[in-house]
């Protein structure tokens, strides 16, 4: 029950970071933040279900991650295509 | 002599008198003829005010009714499906020299309109100049197949009417972007079957748009973590290959043409440049917010996390949104 809350605070300070994120560096570092929670949430439910408030917040999570690289300026393609 | 004058005076007053009374009476049959006119004509001017009265009160319903039996006409409207075969992605091998149209299309083309066979067969054109049966819906195309004469409207009823008879399929990339697969008999020698990238990718129009719907709603809703598992497989499974090789991207291990390919890159680099003048600031924002749902949603959350692998996917994607030519393409035009 504890560790359930721990994982959620984690998450949600994420979400509370994707709302100050205005860089790709800032947002790649908060992707794999949320990547690492997710693993986390994984290994401790490994043989039971996730919880639901724990779902729920991280596809809230992801999608938040999905719309602030979205609104974010596209990225630029030139240093790739050297 | 003074007798027979006499006669003569009398017949000629009998006949004067007679002629008088003859007269007298046309006279007064005209009068009672003009008379009745007039009433009968009076008549019909208030049958005819109180007929336009009936017909304007009549006429204030009409268009509703009207309206209510186009609706009905629109509802009812069944469009049976004339090709019971599944659409494929194909490709052709060969830019063809000589373009011909299969007979069982040809038979089924008979049954179309005028507009649905222009579309189709202008649609058809456009595949073959373009080596391949699918790519995007929008301006571009219409421009490209020849077919921005059409009113948009009649042109989006007239894919729809295609589509239901299964000679189109159209899916929706995005909120804003859409993709059509032509029905093209497969054949061969001279088509390959491409890779379904965007098998994910749901349809526009149907019972499946509305099961996509309702799944986002659900998902706003929050469901029941079994439900939710059914349903999104994609996304736990996060594929990681690439979607063709023709990334740009992607060294091709082997490759003996690396010299081109270098600059197959910057000829897509500047393609990308000029497309994004073309379509303004604004509009390359909105197609990058579309192109980073639609990597998430089909590639996998850690595609997008993954900077280098995201480019590749962000490249694939311009290229074919902005219907840059695939190194084939490019490679065969290039002088």
């Amino acid at each position: 029950m504890l560790e359930t809350r721990i994982l959620q605070k984690s998450l949600q300070d994420i979400e509370i970071k994707i709302m100050l994120c205005k860089t790709h560096f800032q947002w790649e570092l908060l992707a794999k933040n949320y990547q690492e929670v997710v693993n986390k949430i994984e290994e401790t439910f490994k043989e039971n279900e996730i919880p639901q408030t724990l779902q729920n917040a991280i596809d809230t999570i992801r999608e938040s991650l999905v719309t602030k690289k979205g609104s974010l300026p596209p990225q630029d393609l030139s240093d790739f295509f050297k | 002599m003074g007798l027979i004058k006499g006669i003569t005076d009398a017949v000629i007053q009998k006949a004067k008198n007679e002629m008088k009374e003859y007269i007298l009476k046309v006279m007064e049959e005209e009068n009672n003829e003009s008379e009745e006119t007039e009433l009968t004509e009076e008549e019909q001017v208030a049958e005819a005010e109180e007929g336009s009265n009936i017909e304007n009160s009549e006429n204030d319903d009409e268009p509703e009714e009207e309206i209510e039996e186009e609706d009905e006409e629109e509802e009812e409207e069944e469009i049976l499906s004339l090709i019971d075969e599944e659409i494929i992605r194909l490709t052709f091998k060969t830019r063809p020299e000589v373009v011909t149209i299969p007979k069982e299309i040809l038979e089924t083309l008979q049954f179309l309109s005028v507009e649905e066979f222009a579309v189709y067969l202008k649609l058809f054109i456009f595949c073959c100049d373009q080596k391949k049966n699918y790519g995007y819906i929008g301006n571009t195309l219409r421009k490209k197949s020849g077919l921005n004469d059409m009113e948009p409207d009649i042109f989006e009823k007239t894919v729809e009417r295609l589509s239901k008879m299964g000679l189109i399929k159209v899916e929706d990339v995005s909120d804003n972007q859409r993709t059509f697969v032509l029905y093209i008999p497969f054949n061969e020698e001279i088509n390959t079957k491409a890779e379904t990238h965007q098998k994910s990718a749901k349809p526009a129009h149907g019972k499946d748009r509305n099961r996509y719907d309702n799944r986002k709603s659900n998902n706003r809703k929050g469901k029941p973590q079994q439900q939710k598992q059914k349903e999104d497989p994609p996304r736990k499974e996060e594929p990681q290959k690439p979607i063709d090789n023709k990334l740009p991207g992607i060294a091709v291990a082997g490759n003996e043409d690396e010299d081109l390919y270098k600059s197959y890159r910057t000829y897509v680099n500047l393609e990308i440049d000029k497309a994004k003048m073309r379509v303004g600031r604004s509009n390359f924002d909105k197609i990058y917010m579309e192109a980073v749902k639609y990597i998430d949603k089909n590639f996998g959350f850690k595609v997008l996390s993954d900077s280098d692998k995201f480019k590749e996917y962000l490249t694939s994607y311009y290229i074919s949104a902005f219907d840059i030519k695939t190194f084939e393409e490019w490679k065969k035009d290039k002088p």
